[in-house]
């Protein structure tokens, strides 16, 4: 059976089977979440193994550099009249993502044994919401695109509105009607511009679509609406104060999917959608999404700074690192942007470990400010080492994956050569302003003296209490010393986005030298194209 | 005759990539850092003590015994071999982006036996130091990875390694700082010394990242085949790439801007070494770094750490020579860094802390070398100065644990009777470091402060060579001072003081015959005594440059002698029967306070963050809270809801009102169609 088809199988049939299990099956209940996602791990590695040798089902640009090939192909009928397949295939950006989705979900329903609370439907949600993630980044349908984008949302603003919590620093109905409102209003923008795509195709396949040739004024009227769509969910700036108050409400397998994957979804829309099919709008408009992600990189690290609150921190250093990503892709370099779906890998896995951890002494503690724990080392030192292994990834610390990519996309920005280097120069100096917030948070949380009411938080013991985290953590040191088999992957779905890029401004100049005096015949063409269809 | 002025060479010579020799640097490399995995995540090693520290003294020693039988011995009668292995790490588009690997030539050779040598000596001290701590095992397995880190930058071939194990000792330092992580004052230490680090990095790397895209940008057009070639192999980052680049089209064909670029790219380059090696103004992380265990302390700061940033230069000194102003600045930050070093170890009482700012000090000293371009000076001296200054970090932990954890030398004395290998050991060190005898520090201080009267590219180097003597003799005052409130006159403690055991005296003898013995080495051209070719140092550097020696300017080594006498017999005079009591405060007022309070450039920091970056934090903050997500996002929402009561206001109810504005309606859709049939007519007509 086809690897794909399984990967979107096995969790919603396991959402299925979880309808017919008595409610206080709670055993019975996780038993299945965790088969289910841990059989969609397996087969995400294996297809991840043998990604290199497996065969091409489709290429898009079927010439030279730009031939872009997907894989592990699978394809039926869903409406006919409409033109309507179910087609599923991925490119190693997808496939990287898909990786991620199923070993984050995997230590998210594991690190989920402790709710208590309706685990029924807790589960049956988790695994919802995973499938539509699942579905976004194997679809090469665009209906199916869209539909598994929104399926990716809902679920989200039950399990926060019904299993989140409410602190000193964030209301949780606050918290989750912004969150949802701020998506759906993404998902929307993004879907007039999917529309736009289709009535001007005529065809909902990806891989034609992809080939399809759109007229330079089309570009540059699309691609800012889909490109701000899908940067709502990124989260660029200013779009981005949903995300940590959704992180801050949210209960810990939710952040960790939250952060880890689902703002991943909106860089994957950038690149599958907004950069592949628009590249000479890209081409135009990427350099000022370098400016824009300065602002997330830097701002959004000064304003983790002054938090005390550890989700927050987390959430505005998620929102910062999701700059270095945007930094990635505006750079327009291969190794710029091959850093960058590298690094929406690495930091997923990393900033789901730490929001895993968070949990873990929340749900005992039931603060998270920084003022009122510490010398928490002494009671955990299990979570207390793992958290200060997650804080140096993510300050950038060679030997974790996120070294290895974010260095890449510094790379790429110094190469781009971009506003005289000064975004690269910020984003180096943006290593430094990590630094400050998590060693403060390392130093205020787990250091110094245990305050008497700590002295009975218990750390992870068993086996099944521990795997979880050491798994993500082993996930960032394998890919951290050995990062070469997920470059070789990534750059088999960038480079031909890469490549087209480059043409479209090679193609751009072309138009500014040949073209002044005509410069209102791409306009025209694109109404006459849609008036003959 | 230019002194040193001849870069030390990174490459030329014949290239070993086969055989034991050209891996066997791996095994010296990932034997700690399999070590400090095994710690980690074994828990029963973890908890056996003897068995972790066994292990993590056996992967040291197997690094020395590896260094000095493959690479030291048989490369001592051709001396121009390297061994190298490189493998492709990062490869992007087919070609090699990033490389790992290791190289060793005489200088990772050199630098490699000084890490394991003195390393080892520290390693089997902490087994005494550290006895009783119940978490030894931790503290071994964090000590190994310590060790792994400095061997990465040590053997690293490239820029890009040499960052990526610059972070690591960052990281590992961070965690044997904090290892006390109980006590508050360590948590801070530790944060400051890895953020201090950090903000030397980032000029570091926007150096690197200059450098190579200079050098990347390259083609055939303009340099050879034979570089090209390498640097499709080895990337645009390895130092024999960017030194053969420098060597065939100089800075002006290598960067755009020409020298004035060459001399901004090796500024940003120094930073780094201004992080690490502590020099000012980012030297604030290294006294509080003593917050550590003593071995951590001998460690970081004697054969380590900050010897890191020493060596980088010198590895990468292409870059340096003859790159306009860059010589200058890091001369003078040299000159700079020993002087306030030196004065702010005078006003110390705690023993530990004053060993940091000698520390300090000899590293300014080091760094006015490299601006001097005296890279095998600069050298020589790291050398000796490992192991005198490991030695007496060693001296101070044994009279601390003697005197049970008591770091205050007022509260000390006596211990001479009392701690006599200790003592005789101190002394041999203190000798080594002041220059009173040609021991050791005397050498390699004489051979810097000559590289200074001999140097042309510096800016003023008469007065830098001024501010070197008068450290010498500042040297020699407060290394005295310390040594007479330490071990004159009597015992002032509450517990009775003892000495250490044999695991921790054994140690301190053999870093102290070493410290006798090394300056030998380096002995320069005498022509007082006819003495020539017999600089061993620098016949092991510079083969490639025999000819260029050392010479000793005679009156400068007997001047600098006397002047560290002098210095020495003040201090005696003060302190011999002092009985702890320091009257130096009173006599100098207020110069004194400002060298106690660091010249306030501590205080200015602390400012700067507390304030300034806070207020930047505060302010971001309050934008996002107020103005974003009040003033843009909420009041939109909140818009949004209006809009939808008025909205709600028209759904009435009543029948009549829906009448009306239906007709209403009605009369507008009517009005829109026959304007549109009316100017399609219109249209139509044309």
């Amino acid at each position: 059976m086809n690897p794909l088809l399984l990967v979107m199988l096995v969790p919603a049939a396991a959402t299925l089977a979880l309808f017919f299990i008595d409610a206080d099956a709670k055993r019975a209940i996780r038993s299945v979440a965790t088969v289910a996602t841990g059989l969609v791990l397996v087969i995400a590695i294996f297809m991840f193994i043998g990604f290199d040798s497996a065969d091409a089902t489709w290429t898009a640009n079927a010439d030279g550099d730009s031939a872009h090939d997907y894989k592990y192909g699978f394809e039926t009928e869903w409406v006919p009249q409409m033109g309507l397949n179910f087609r599923l295939g991925v490119d190693g950006m997808g496939l990287a993502m898909v990786l991620l989705t199923a070993l984050i979900i995997f230590a998210g329903v594991m690190v989920s044994y402790n709710i208590e609370k309706r685990v029924k439907e807790y589960y049956i949600l988790l695994l919802a919401l995973v499938t539509g993630v699942f579905g976004v980044f194997v679809s090469l349908d665009l209906f199916f695109y869209y539909f598994f984008y929104e399926l990716a949302v809902i679920p989200m603003f039950l399990l926060i509105g019904v299993w989140g919590s409410t602190t000193k620093t964030v209301d949780q109905n606050y918290a989750t009607m912004k969150l949802v409102l701020l998506l759906t209003a993404g998902a929307v923008m993004a879907l007039v511009g999917l529309i736009s795509i289709w009535s001007e195709v005529g065809s909902f396949n990806m891989v034609l679509i992809e080939q399809h040739e759109f007229s330079k004024s089309f570009q540059m009227t699309w691609f800012p609406v889909i490109f701000l769509g899908f940067a709502a969910l990124v989260p660029m700036w200013p779009l981005h104060s949903w995300s940590p108050a959704g992180h801050a409400s949210a209960p810990a397998a939710v952040s960790m999917l939250h952060a880890g994957v689902l703002m991943k979804l909106g860089a994957f829309g950038i690149l599958r959608v907004a950069c592949s099919y628009f590249p000479q709008a890209a081409a135009e408009y990427l350099p000022y999404l370098v400016v824009l992600c300065c602002m997330n990189i830097v701002y959004g690290g000064l304003v983790a700074i002054s938090q005390r609150d550890m989700k927050l921190i987390i959430g505005y250093s998620s929102s910062s690192h999701m700059g270095y990503v945007l930094l990635g892709i505006g750079s327009m370099t291969l190794i710029g942007m091959e850093g960058a779906v590298f690094l929406m890998f690495a930091h997923g896995i990393m900033t789901a470990l730490t929001f895993a951890l968070i949990g873990w002494f929340y749900d005992q503690t039931h603060t998270r400010m920084l003022d009122d724990l510490g010398g928490m080392m002494k009671v955990m030192p299990f979570a207390g080492t793992l958290f200060i292994i997650a804080s140096m990834a993510s300050a950038g610390l060679p030997g974790f994956a996120n070294f290895a990519s974010e260095l890449m996309v510094i790379i790429g920005a110094w190469e781009s050569n971009l506003w005289l280097l000064i975004p690269a120069i910020l984003a180096i100096w943006g290593l430094v302003i990590t630094g400050v917030y998590l060693l403060r948070a390392v130093k205020d949380a787990w250091f110094g003296e245990l305050p008497e009411r700590w002295k009975d938080l218990r750390d992870q013991r068993t086996f099944a209490e521990r795997f979880p985290y050491v798994m993500l953590t082993g996930v960032l040191l394998l890919f951290g010393f050995w990062p070469q088999p997920m470059i070789t992957m990534v750059e088999q779905g960038v480079k031909p986005l890469v490549t087209r890029i480059d043409e479209g401004r090679e193609q751009n100049k072309k138009a500014v030298q040949i073209d002044v005096p005509s410069k209102d015949a791409p306009a025209n063409d694109a109404p006459a194209q849609g008036e003959e269809r | 005759m230019d002194l040193g002025l001849m870069p030390v060479l990174a490459s030329g010579g014949d290239i070993i990539t086969e055989g034991f020799a050209s891996w066997a640097a791996w095994i010296i490399l990932f034997a700690p850092l399999l070590v400090a995995f095994l710690v980690a995540c074994v828990p029963a090693i973890r908890k056996n003590v003897n068995l972790a520290a066994g292990l993590a003294i056996a992967s040291v020693a197997l690094g020395l015994v590896l260094t000095l039988f493959v690479y030291f011995f048989p490369t001592l009668g051709h001396h121009n071999q390297i061994y190298e292995l490189i493998v492709p790490w990062v490869s992007v588009d087919g070609s090699v982006a990033i490389a790992f690997g290791t190289r060793m030539d005489a200088l990772s050779i050199t630098m490699t036996l000084v890490v394991t040598g003195v390393g080892l000596a520290i390693f089997v001290y902490a087994l005494g130091y550290m006895k009783g701590d119940p978490s030894m095992g931790r503290f071994f397995g964090k000590f190994a990875l310590f060790v792994f880190s400095m061997l990465g930058i040590v053997v690293s071939p490239n820029f890009f390694q040499t960052f990526i194990f610059w972070e690591l000792v960052g990281a590992s330092s961070y965690l044997l700082i904090g290892y006390y992580w109980k006590k508050d004052s360590a948590g801070q230490a530790a944060k400051k010394a890895f953020m201090t680090n950090r903000v030397g990095d980032f000029g570091f790397l926007m150096g690197i990242l200059m450098i190579w895209a200079a050098v990347g940008a390259l083609t055939n057009d303009t340099i050879s085949q034979g570089v090209t070639s390498l640097m499709a192999a080895h990337s645009a980052f390895d130092f024999r790439v960017i030194e053969q680049a420098i060597g065939e089209v100089h800075f002006t064909g290598l960067f755009e801007g020409g020298v004035a670029a060459a001399a901004i790219a090796a500024a940003l380059v120094f930073c780094g070494a201004m992080g690490k090696s502590a020099q000012f103004p980012l030297h604030v992380w290294l006294p509080d770094a003593m917050e550590g265990p003593t071995p951590v302390s001998a460690l970081m700061h004697a054969a380590t750490m900050v010897a890191a940033g020493i060596y980088m230069v010198i590895r990468c000194n292409f870059l340096f020579y003859g790159a306009e102003w860059a010589p200058t600045l890091i001369c003078w930050i040299g000159g700079i860094t020993a002087f306030i070093a030196a004065s702010m170890a005078i006003t110390q009482n705690d023993i530990k802390k004053v060993l940091a700012y000698s520390t300090l000090s000899q590293l300014g000293y080091m760094t006015m070398a490299l601006g001097a371009g005296a890279y095998t000076g600069a050298m020589f001296h790291l050398t000796t100065h490992a192991f005198f200054k490991a030695l007496l970090f060693l001296c101070a932990g044994s009279v601390i644990h003697g005197c049970h954890h008591e770091q205050d030398m007022t509260k000390m004395g006596g211990l001479r009777a009392k701690m006599p290998s200790t003592y005789k050991t101190w002394i041999i060190g203190t000798i080594a470091l002041t220059a009173l005898a040609p021991i050791a520090g005397w050498w390699s201080k004489d051979e810097i402060l000559g590289a200074t009267l001999d140097t042309h590219q510096v800016w003023g180097s008469g007065f830098l060579l001024f501010i070197g003597i008068v450290v010498a003799a500042m040297t020699a005052f407060y290394m005295w001072r310390a040594t007479y409130m330490t071990f004159a006159g009597s015992y002032r403690g509450d517990h009775p003081a003892h000495e250490s055991p044999k695991v921790m005296t054994i140690p301190l003898w053999v870093l102290a015959i070493f410290s006798i013995f090394i300056g030998f080495l380096g002995i320069p051209e005498i022509t007082a005594f006819g003495v020539k070719d017999a600089n061993f140092m620098e016949w092991w550097l510079h083969h490639r440059h025999k000819g260029a020696a050392a010479t000793m300017h005679n009156w400068l080594a007997v001047g600098a002698t006397v002047i560290a006498w002098i210095g020495m017999l003040v201090a005696r005079a003060i302190y011999r029967e002092s009985e702890g009591k320091d009257p130096l405060p009173e006599k100098l007022g207020r110069i004194w306070t400002t060298w106690n309070r660091l010249y306030y450039i501590d205080d200015l920091y602390l400012w700067l963050v507390q304030v300034v970056q806070q207020g930047i934090a505060r302010t971001a903050w309050f934008f996002e809270r107020w103005i974003l997500i009040q003033g843009v996002i909420n009041n939109a929402s909140q818009s949004v809801r209006v809009a939808g009561d008025r909205v709600r206001r028209v759904q009435t109810g009543r029948l009549g009102s829906y009448v009306t504005s239906f007709l209403l309606g009605a009369a507008v859709i009517g009005l829109l169609v026959l304007l549109q049939v009316g100017m399609s007519h219109a249209a139509g007509g044309k």
